[in-house]
């Protein structure tokens, strides 16, 4: 005999199978940045300011930054200078020739308030050399916009 | 399990979750298709209302105009990081071998070759903004352009800035001065390693914030990843 639960259970499988179960894409990788770098003989820090926007038109949508090269495990440096709407989730995702863009982001950021933060990584620790800075509109239509770069010197609050 | 000890109350449950799962695909699917027609139109009019010019021709960049977005997107912005308006140039484009005595002290990754851009910069009326630069008339050279490195496998970090100012700091390396009125030429170069390269990509000089609106105004460079092997190997 059909048990009630089978048939909640029937609905769950159901509902997931159709993709209304919740859909996350923190480790997804975004639109594409390739290319490579051989840090043997690069500068021991990429701290230059380089501008980033980002407009989020609506939940779920992505966008970056291309990939720049990363020289050291520091945070990953940011200044937000303006922000609107949904505040955006920020992202540090690092790059490994063969399989692409991995998320290396160490917690979870939101991009709320303005100023000077850093934004911890793994990207060197996972033997990566190239990051890059994306967003991702969590819960709505939302802006950011600033400057960052791939190497922290000196210290500031977390973001 | 027979169908004949199944009951009733379970029957019409089943049938009722059918019915549930059908209407459900259906309303999935409708939402699928009306949020990628709205997608390709958004797609379409970003498309239309970008603005592409080649080597030698000025754009105007106009910071104004720029955030009005557009109908169909209005958080459609290339954003430059001032306000006001500056007029571009994209005058020169040279591809040099890392052994060419110009390259000496650029910054170097293991870049096979540096694509050269020369750019006109004139500032018609346009100002930092606030909070960026302690200068008022001080600008970040990669909030007003950069190459396409995302699609063709340049990084987008420069090997070499030549406006740099004496007195700015090593987070501000892309920084320029361009007081109003004034005209600047400057040198951008982009390393890249020819492995790296996206074969039978056109390079674009990309204008306003890396970000996701950069394409909104280009320079056509006139020249793809595959000139740069062919202009490395000549």
């Amino acid at each position: 005999m059909l048990k009630k639960r089978t048939l909640i259970g029937a609905a769950l499988a159901l509902s997931l199978a159709l993709g209304t179960g919740v859909a996350y894409a923190e480790e997804s990788p975004k639109a594409g940045v390739v290319g490579g770098v051989d840090s043997g003989v690069a500068p021991l820090v990429n701290n230059t300011d380089t501008s980033f926007s980002f407009s989020l038109a609506s939940a779920g949508s992505t966008q970056g930054t291309a990939g720049r090269a990363k020289d050291t495990s520091s945070s990953v440096y940011i200044r937000i200078d303006g922000w609107g709407g949904k505040a955006p989730r920020m992202y540090i995702d690092g790059y490994r020739s063969g399989t692409g863009w991995v998320n290396c982001t160490q917690g979870t950021y939101h991009a709320n308030k303005t100023g000077e933060y850093e934004v911890y990584n793994t990207v060197k620790e996972n033997g990566l050399s190239m990051a890059r800075l994306t967003s991702w509109g969590e819960s709505g239509y939302g802006y950011v916009y600033g400057v960052w770069s791939p190497d922290c010197v000196g210290s500031f609050p977390r973001l | 399990m027979p169908l004949n000890t199944v009951t009733l109350g379970e029957k019409v449950a089943f049938c009722a979750l059918a019915v549930l799962a059908v209407v459900l695909v259906a309303v999935l699917g409708l939402r699928g298709y009306l949020e990628e027609q709205r997608h390709a139109a958004t797609e379409a009019a970003r498309t239309q209302h970008s603005t592409e010019v080649v080597l030698g021709e000025t754009l105007a960049l106009d910071s104004i105009e720029d955030e009005k977005g557009i109908a169909e997107d209005p958080s459609f912005q290339a954003r430059f990081g001032f306000q006001g308006m500056m007029e571009i140039t994209l005058t020169e484009v040279e591809v040099i071998s890392k052994g060419d005595s110009r390259a000496v002290g650029w910054a170097d990754r293991g870049y096979d070759g540096y694509l050269v851009t020369t750019v006109k910069l004139r500032n018609a009326n346009a100002s930092g903004e606030s909070g960026a630069y302690d200068k008022e008339y001080r600008f970040n050279i990669s909030g007003v352009c950069g190459i396409n490195g995302s699609e063709v496998g340049i990084l987008p970090d420069l090997a070499f800035f030549s406006g740099t100012p004496d007195d700015a700091s090593d987070k501000e390396g892309y920084a320029f001065d361009l007081p109003p009125g004034e005209e600047v030429e400057l040198t951008l170069a982009f390393g890249f390693a020819e492995d790296d390269l996206i074969p039978g990509v056109e390079i674009y000089l990309d204008l306003g914030m890396d970000g996701g609106a950069r394409h909104k105004y280009r320079i056509d460079a006139g020249l793809s990843t595959d000139n740069l092997v062919e202009r490395l190997s000549s």
